[in-house]
């Protein structure tokens, strides 16, 4: 779904995504991002250590190290927090 | 699934449910101020017959007011159509699970926060749009009040269809003013989880830069 999102929701949705090892085009297409935000992305959390990089059959594979499960625990409670917290819309 | 998270769930599916409604109110609004002002056009284009100038003026002006009626109507109907569907994308995938984990839910948080990022400024122009629609419907049936007491006194008028049409006037009325405020509602509670939200990035990027 193309919303705007910010560059946190979007690493979240990488890392979540990632829990199985997957191709860099598998995560461009399922995060909906262009390939050059997407490589940057990528490239990011692998520098931050929340993305591991292993070579299958010559494939480039990235997979979440436990390293996120921090931000993504992190991520997930402010969230639902956020909403949890604020007033409920009723027509 | 904990009750906090059961809440949760529950409070997104209410809201999700409130909002479906408002958007398929909005859109049979915006179809019914289209069929309306279509007829207008009709009525006025077929008596242009006429040669008094008089005449001739009004049912010009009358038909550049259903034009400008017909434009907006149709804008309102393409908005809402479009906010529909995009919140049928994240309904679809919410009616897919029975018991969504802690993680479907955040999911479906980052979405409708997404999607009401990314349409709010056409939601703000569909309130403005709406307002505006609820006043003219207003004066028009204000305006078909007055002529049908003067207008009976002189014994030309048909007094039911006159007073159906005072009607739907007053319903259409009520109803613009209905929608904007409800969509006001909307916008306020999510222009709070957005302010929040930046409290929520400040403390996931200084998270980000403590050192592993």
């Amino acid at each position: 779904m193309n919303t705007r999102r910010t560059q946190y929701e979007i690493y979240w949705e990488i890392l979540t995504y990632c829990k199985t090892p997957r191709l860099i085009t598998q995560i461009i297409q399922r995060c909906n991002l262009n390939s050059k935000i997407g490589q940057e992305h990528v490239e990011f959390l692998e520098s931050k250590g929340y993305l591991g990089k292993t070579i299958e059959k010559d494939k480039v594979l990235y997979t979440t190290t436990p390293a996120a499960r921090g931000y993504v625990e992190l991520f997930m409670k402010l969230y639902l927090e956020l909403f949890q917290n604020s007033p409920e819309f009723r027509l | 699934m904990n009750v906090e998270l059961k809440a949760t769930e529950t409070k997104i599916k209410k809201e999700m449910k409130h909002f479906m409604a408002l958007n398929v109110m909005s859109i049979a609004f915006g179809g019914i101020a289209l069929a309306l002002a279509i007829s207008a056009l009709t009525v006025n284009a077929l008596a242009l017959k006429t040669t008094d100038p008089t005449t001739l003026l009004n049912l010009f002006s009358n038909i550049g007011i259903s034009l400008v009626v017909a434009g907006l109507a149709f804008w309102f109907l393409i908005s809402s159509a479009e906010v529909l569907s995009k919140f049928e994308e994240i309904q679809e995938e919410k009616n897919s699970e029975l018991a969504p984990s802690r993680e479907k839910l955040t999911e479906r948080v980052v979405k409708l926060i997404g999607l009401y990022r990314e349409k709010k400024p056409q939601i703000r122009r569909m309130i403005l749009v709406s307002k505006i629609a609820g006043v003219c419907f207003f004066a028009n049936a204000l305006i078909q009040a007055v002529m049908l007491v003067q207008n009976l006194n002189a014994g030309s008028v048909a007094f039911a269809p006159a007073v159906g049409g005072i009607l739907v006037s007053v319903v259409m009325g009520a109803v613009g003013f209905f929608l904007p405020s409800s969509f006001h509602k909307y916008a306020m509670c999510w222009d709070e989880r957005l302010m929040h939200s930046d409290d929520v990035e400040k403390k996931i990027l200084s998270f980000m830069e403590e050192p592993l």
